[in-house]
């Protein structure tokens, strides 16, 4: 495949062959050298789907994924284009939050610990613990539809919560009817869990502010706690994602839509299988959402506990709540006119800068804050979009540090014990429902997530505004 | 050998062996099962059944592990040992129908006595491959 760098941390494959439109990776030279053939593979794989506009899009932290690469955006023409899936991802709205507080490493010395094991208590990490929440079918179908209005309803939450959340905590076009019976039985168990894997809860010191205006308009200040929610809808996003695959792939031919790669099952967006996948897709990013609000409320009584001091007191606020995996129909310009497009990200987060419409009120003028958490033990970042980043990649960015070795692996590099003690060793507390995930998720099986951020930046897609180091992580 | 893990980036990739369709079908559910929480850990006190109906082998095995990720997620029970009780491939107007009944041995999982490794969110048909050569042969990638 001929990568031609056309300008600074942006290669391009022309268009060739079945390719409707180029393909686009914005990187760093070194992170480029580590991006698999595969991946770009499928990168050139989805710039041949019906209705692909401007570029099939990678983002430095890119990798192989399940038919789309996992860090790639693609729109579409909402008229004659396609929804598939597999550019969503399994984990429907695997997202980020972050809440900000007043306190600083001192309010918390000698405590580090017991916060960490309160947290890792009230926040029921998956399969198998014993949840704080039982909610019946009547109920679930309320949060497929409310999303983070309805915790908030139910007092798992603050009312601005609901307003610093990408779409205020919820798509309007869910329709509980789309979801099966399956996806209901495993949503009713998992609502409000961390779930495993890369999904950690993060107590985070704001270490460095490289725009003290915008930081400050979020509410970051130096010195600082934060803590970081990464979690997505759990068992029924899952399920959602698996059925509609099934049933995509088998309607595929009905259109006589032809791919390279099977894993592309896609419909028109307004075939009738289309349309019933957005709005059960739309069911799960509601129900994640609410998910990351329970794990919110649940993160406030924490500290209210072992600190001894009201939420409130510790202006534990939402700064923002960003998806990194969802469809979204959105406004965006073509060749000096206005289209709407159904932008699909996978491991790829929205950045709007100031100005869209889309921002919360509060952030009208600033753009909102684009969440990219680092991988266990390393840093996270706290980014804007740009108007270049909205005329090229549609306003998105990175989504995190990508991983680099298997986890069989990392598993052999190092055991849990280890990672933990140099973790420790490192000033980092940590608290695990399993040593193996401690090794499987270690710092090295990642891509260097300051050279994500740097190729953002190098790109001119997005501007760093704070750095936030980890203090003690809760793995699920 | 009945099931080896294979190098993946990003996720869980098995390879299970079989010298039958029946055993292929016992190993994969092993491969899966053993992936969430170590086999040696689970005791044989209940009993769950999967049937499925499928088009072809590769698509019953395929449903086989969605099913049985779906009994381990929703119900939260985990297994160590799968009897086959049907296995049937009939011809019906050109069309070949597969049907299989499975009986799974385990129990509820318990977090004082299960460590989980981790969860799985979905089997996928990325890479999934089913052959028969000296043996059966069906390598599947889980995504977690």
């Amino acid at each position: 495949m001929n990568l031609k760098e056309i300008k600074k941390g942006i290669y391009e494959i022309e268009k060739q062959g079945k390719m409707l439109v180029p393909a686009r990776i914005y990187a760093t030279k070194k992170l480029l050298e580590q991006i698999e053939e595969n991946a770009i593979q499928q990168l050139v794989n989805v710039a041949e789907l019906p209705g692909i506009q401007k570029y099939s899009i990678a983002m430095p932290d890119c990798h192989w994924g399940y038919g789309f690469p996992i860090g790639g955006i693609a729109a579409f023409n909402s008229e004659n284009g396609v929804v598939s899936p597999g550019g969503i991802g399994f984990d429907i709205n695997c997202g980020v939050r972050l809440i900000k507080t007043n306190l600083t490493e001192k309010d918390i010395k000698g405590k580090e610990q017991e916060l960490l094991e309160e947290l890792f208590k009230q926040v029921p990490a998956g399969i198998g613990s014993k949840g704080q929440l039982k909610i019946d079918k009547r109920q679930l179908i309320e949060v497929m539809k409310k999303g983070s209005k309805w915790a908030v309803e139910n007092g798992f939450g603050w009312k601005q919560d609901i307003e610093n959340t990408e779409e205020n905590g919820k798509l309007e076009n869910a329709n509980p009817k789309k979801v099966s019976e399956k996806a209901v039985q495993r949503g009713v168990k998992q609502l409000g869990s961390l779930g495993s894997g890369n999904h950690f809860l993060e107590i985070q010191k704001v270490e460095k502010i490289f725009d003290e205006k915008t930081a400050e308009k979020f509410g970051l200040k130096k010195g600082n706690l934060t803590i970081m929610i990464h979690c997505g809808s759990r068992g029924f996003g899952h399920q959602i994602a698996s059925d509609y695959l099934e049933t995509m792939e088998n309607a595929m031919k009905k259109y006589s839509i032809n791919v390279s790669d099977k894993q592309l099952a896609c419909t028109p967006i307004n075939s009738k299988e289309g349309k019933d996948y957005l709005e059960a897709m739309a069911c799960a990013v509601n129900y994640a959402f609410a998910n990351r609000q329970l794990i919110t409320h649940w993160t406030r009584k924490s500290f209210e506990k072992v600190l001894g001091k009201k939420a409130e007191e510790m202006e534990m606020k939402l700064v923002y709540d960003v998806a990194h995996n969802i469809a979204k129909f959105e406004e965006h310009e073509l060749n000096g006119k206005k289209e709407k497009l159904l932008v699909h990200r996978k491991g790829a987060t929205r950045a709007f800068p100031a100005g869209k419409k889309e921002n919360p009120k509060s952030y009208l003028d600033s753009g909102h804050p684009a969440i990219i958490p680092g991988s266990m033990g390393t840093s996270s970042w706290i980014v804007i979009g740009t108007e270049k980043g909205l005329q090229e990649t549609f306003g998105s960015v990175a989504h995190g540090a990508g991983r680099v070795m298997s986890r069989t692996k990392a598993i052999k590099t190092k055991n849990g014990e280890q990672v933990k003690k140099e973790m420790e060793e490192n000033g980092r507390f940590v608290k695990s429902r399993s040593p193996k995930t401690l090794s499987e998720e270690m710092p090295e099986a990642y891509k260097d997530i300051d050279e994500v951020i740097n190729s953002l930046e190098v790109s001119g897609i997005a501007k760093k505004v704070a750095r936030l180091t980890p203090i003690g992580v809760v793995k699920g | 050998m009945q099931y080896e893990y294979l190098e993946h980036t990003a996720d869980i990739k098995f390879k299970a062996y079989g010298k039958t369709k029946e055993e292929l079908i016992i190993n994969s559910g092993k491969a899966l099962c053993n992936s969430i929480i170590d086999l040696k850990e689970i005791e044989k006190k209940g009993k769950g059944i999967i049937e499925i109906k499928a088009e072809s082998f590769e698509q019953l095995l395929f449903k086989f592990l969605q099913e049985l990720l779906f009994e381990i997620d929703a119900n939260e029970l985990i297994f160590s040992e799968f009897q086959i009780k049907k296995l049937t491939e009939k011809k019906i107007n050109e069309k070949t129908e597969f049907k299989l009944i499975v009986f799974c041995l385990g129990e509820k999982i318990n977090l004082d006595k299960h460590e989980i490794k981790t969860e799985i969110k979905a089997i996928t048909k990325h890479e999934f491959k089913v052959e028969k050569k000296e043996e059966w042969t069906a390598e599947v990638l889980v995504d977690v």
